[in-house]
């Protein structure tokens, strides 16, 4: 299996989050995952992003004519965050005559984007979501369950917990002013995917295996099952890894 | 959107969409909010037969109308829940604070 890798950056706004969730998932297709870990990078990837796009950078609103008095359904009842109605001031009143109302909605702006970044070694996917928003005070109590800057807003403080529960590694650097970056990967057990040393990683039933065949004589030497491996392997330093940037060329630092 | 919700009395189903994130769930608070405050809604049934992803901001939203449904003495439950998406509201905690059915109990 070769390296692969894809890049893509996208506005920070929210009719985005599905993209963004199918664009990973179909990159990571070519791994041949079971229909359940598409579903855990995707859940992790939308936690991701919906982080990026709540918190990164700040609200910026856009005032808009609207004609002829107020609308139906007023805008400003419970829940509605993305636009308020606002009614003229003098002055266009005075410019517009008759009775005009403005509404004033939520835009982005155009340098507020979220870059997501994938890469693919062997059968580890990699993911990288990156903003260059407001940046993150205090990563450590960001992380832990429960905790939200947003309780009014029915945010239930779950995000990193579930990027924990459906990735293999989770890693999130920070700097206030700056930005953040989000960087997770997952270890997709392909049936029967052969390793390089004469490890085998197949299915038994529904359990994920891991054998170890002595090549020469083609038999089973040992067998373990294998339960949401965290990756890197026990014992496999990451030392070619360069932290925010590519690979090294062809080192991956479990294929030696 | 009406097609999302049936009212019945004072039970309501929300037909959830297929893909409930933040951008849907943000659209769907506020119109359960003013409808329960309308219709004098007692009880909410999120339907799930149509939904195969959620993730915390819809267990946000699920949690968010529970409180407000309890503030206001009445109930909210979840039907026709596949596997998958119980596994997503138990990782929530949600499956300690309201019922979860996997078909839709009779009468309702």
């Amino acid at each position: 299996m070769h390296q692969n890798e894809m890049k893509l950056e996208f506005d920070s706004c929210s009719c985005n989050e599905s993209f963004a969730r199918v664009t990973v998932a179909a990159f990571m297709t070519q791994l041949n995952p079971t229909l359940e870990e598409v579903s855990d990078v995707k859940t992790a990837v939308s936690e991701a992003v919906t982080n990026s796009i709540i918190h990164a950078y700040g609200k910026s609103w856009k005032r808009t004519q609207i004609n002829n008095g107020f609308r139906e359904e007023h805008p400003n009842s419970v829940g509605d965050t993305d636009r308020k109605l606002l009614p003229a001031t003098e002055t266009e009143e005075k410019k517009g005559g008759g009775s005009l109302a403005f509404i004033e909605e939520k835009c982005v702006k155009k340098e507020e984007k979220i870059e997501i970044l994938c890469r693919i070694f062997e059968n580890v996917l990699e993911v990288e979501v990156r903003d260059t928003g407001c940046g993150i005070a205090d990563v450590k109590r960001a992380m832990e369950p429960m905790f939200t800057t947003r309780a009014e807003c029915d945010r239930a403080g779950m995000g990193f917990s579930f990027m924990e529960a459906f990735m293999d590694t989770l890693e999130v650097e920070s700097e206030l002013g700056k930005g953040t970056t989000v960087r997770m990967s997952k270890r997709i057990a392909r049936e029967n995917a052969q390793y390089t040393d004469g490890i085998y990683a197949h299915m038994e039933g529904r359990e994920r295996v891991m054998s170890v065949v002595d090549r020469n004589t083609a038999t089973m030497i040992g067998r373990e099952p294998v339960n949401n491996a965290r990756f890197p392997s026990d014992g496999c330093p990451e030392k070619n890894r360069q932290k925010g940037g590519a690979w090294t060329d062809g080192a991956h630092p479990c294929v030696d | 959107m009406d097609s999302v919700f049936t009212i019945a009395g004072t039970i309501m189903r929300i037909h959830l969409p297929t893909e409930v994130d933040h951008h849907v769930s943000e659209q769907l608070c506020g119109q359960i909010d003013r409808l329960v405050q309308r219709k004098h809604i007692r009880c909410i049934l999120f339907d799930f037969a149509n939904t195969t992803f959620m993730d915390s901001a819809g267990a946000g939203m699920l949690i968010g109308r529970y409180k407000t449904m309890r503030f206001m003495g009445g109930n909210v439950m979840a039907v026709n829940v596949s596997r998958r998406m119980e596994r997503i509201l138990a990782l929530a905690g949600i499956d300690k604070i309201m019922d979860i059915y996997e078909t839709a109990p009779s009468g309702l």
